[in-house]
């Protein structure tokens, strides 16, 4: 599973969790100690599940920033490939006429 | 001879255009993506500062969670647990801001990939013409072709320079087309990825919103208001029935209220008969848009039943008596599922078009939904941060 839908996931249960733990605080007044307990159970669950989102975040944000820099370089040195070409064919070009008027003054062709 | 060189010109003008037209609307649609991703950028770079104050009121609730007495715990043993939910807390803003920085560098990082991705496709002005006419000079200069008066004489007329000019030119244009292509083919599986974590943000965003209850608190602020006009006409009624003569004043502030309410970015909806407001699905859809974004239709049907089903206690109630056989209207308001489906909207919108690039699909390239998108989420983030975001002159 890629690290993404992983973390949607963990966001799914959390979110319901937290639907749990609002509906649980709305019933406090009813029985305290009993769902005093559950909102233990349940503030624990979604700090635990918050702690394993957040660490499925790091690997695989460090992991894309690594790709990206990679990518982002690559890119550069595409651009730079083609500035370069764009270069070397201008002084191929110099290079013609150079050659020619050399070849035109040696060989007394004037 | 002509013929053949007539022929040779219009097959020339046919394949230039063709490969002109390719790289044109690749170079404009690359530059029109970099604008969209800057606009985008702007509203994630948001999107985590609005991240980051979400998680600490998340925390600030479970903390303040911790707090709450527990009679079966001794002293000690409750000391402990704040201690735990302390440690806890301090942890989990402490990874949220690793995180935020995470994102910030990616967004950096994907504004200045998509801006070094047009200049590829860029027009180098390269001296083609020149480099012909200097070839044409070599050759005659080796085939010694001199006039009486010492000058080189020209080899090719201006219609043969001209034909080699514009294919040598499109040769050059096509191949950095092909670098382009290369480059999109290599690299756009690493942008969908980067582009998938910001699905999840948003998610993340639209988890914490959904977890403020704000559809309940509309619900609230409406029966307020309502219940206000009802001890007012309570007032009058009372009045009217000891024998007075009540004057309605006309300076009601609930209208203000309502003028609030309705300013915000609220959508009816109908209780009983409750239309979705669906994602707009791409005409064409890439691969990647499939993988992570395609939803069940299935699941789409159960997912709406349970937004309304969550939304029960959020109706506002409306009985008309003028007709002859009354009936009960419930309605609510939402904002909640609002902003997850607009966020979702937009990055995979932008999944979507990524996609189409790296499958070549360029005609099939729409930024107009983007642009849409772009807005829409603009204005709810708007409202968010406004709400959650500590205004400038609280920092």
């Amino acid at each position: 599973m890629k690290g993404q839908s992983a973390a949607l996931q963990i966001l799914e249960e959390i979110k319901m969790l937290k639907l749990a733990q609002y509906l649980v605080e709305k019933l406090l007044p009813e029985d305290y100690e009993l769902n005093m307990q559950r909102l233990d159970v349940i503030t624990g669950k979604i700090q635990k599940l918050r702690k394993v989102y957040y660490y499925t975040l790091k690997v695989g944000m460090d992991e894309i920033r690594t790709d990206l820099e990679n990518a982002l370089n690559d890119l550069k040195n595409y651009n730079d490939g083609i500035d370069r070409q764009v270069t070397d064919l201008a002084q191929i070009n110099q290079m013609l006429k150079l050659v020619a008027q050399v070849i035109f003054v040696a060989f007394g062709l004037g | 001879m002509d013929k053949k060189i007539l022929c040779i010109a219009v097959m020339t003008s046919l394949l230039t255009g063709c490969i002109s037209n390719k790289v044109n609307h690749a170079h404009t649609t690359a530059v029109n993506l970099s604008q969209e991703t800057d606009k985008f950028v702007m509203l994630s770079n948001t999107s985590i500062e609005l991240n980051k104050a979400l998680a600490l009121k998340e925390q600030d609730h479970q903390l303040g969670d911790g707090l709450f007495p527990k009679i079966s715990l001794s002293k000690t043993d409750r000391e402990t647990a704040v201690k735990y939910n302390t440690f806890h807390a301090y942890d989990l803003i402490y990874s949220n801001k690793e995180v935020s920085k995470a994102f910030t560098k990616q967004n950096q990082l994907l504004v200045e990939y998509f801006k070094s991705l047009s200049p590829i496709l860029e027009d180098k002005s390269v001296d083609v013409a020149g480099l012909v006419k200097n070839i044409d000079y070599l050759n005659q200069v080796i085939e010694k072709n001199v006039s009486e008066d010492g000058q080189v004489n020209a080899g090719l007329n201006e219609t043969k320079v001209d034909l080699i000019t514009r294919t040598l030119s499109s040769g050059f244009k096509f191949h950095q087309y092909k670098v382009f292509k290369n480059a999109i083919r290599e690299q756009f599986p690493i942008i969908i990825e980067a582009l998938y974590w910001q699905k999840v943000l948003f998610n993340d965003n639209a988890d914490y919103i959904s977890g403020n209850h704000l559809n309940e608190k509309f619900a609230l602020e409406y029966r307020n208001i309502e219940k206000n006009l009802l001890n007012q006409f309570n007032v009058y009624d009372d009045l009217r029935v000891r024998g007075g003569k009540p004057v309605p004043t006309y300076n009601l502030k609930e209208i203000k209220k309502f003028d609030e309410l309705t300013s915000q970015p609220y959508t009816y909806f109908n209780y009983l008969k409750p239309v979705d407001y669906k994602y707009e699905e791409p005409s064409v859809k890439s691969a990647p848009y499939i993988e992570i974004c395609e939803i069940n239709k299935n699941k789409q049907e159960n997912e709406f039943s349970n937004f309304i089903t969550q939304n029960k206690n959020n109706l506002v109630e409306v009985k008309d008596v003028s007709q002859d056989s009354p009936t009960f209207q419930y309605v609510f308001y939402d904002v909640e599922r609002k902003y997850l489906q607009s966020g979702d909207q937009l990055i995979c919108e932008l999944i979507n078009i990524v996609g189409l690039m790296q499958e070549n699909k360029f005609d099939d390239v729409k930024l107009k939904g983007l642009e849409k998108y772009l807005s829409n989420y603009d204005e709810l983030l708007k409202y968010f941060s406004n709400l959650y975001l500590p205004k400038k002159e609280d920092k």
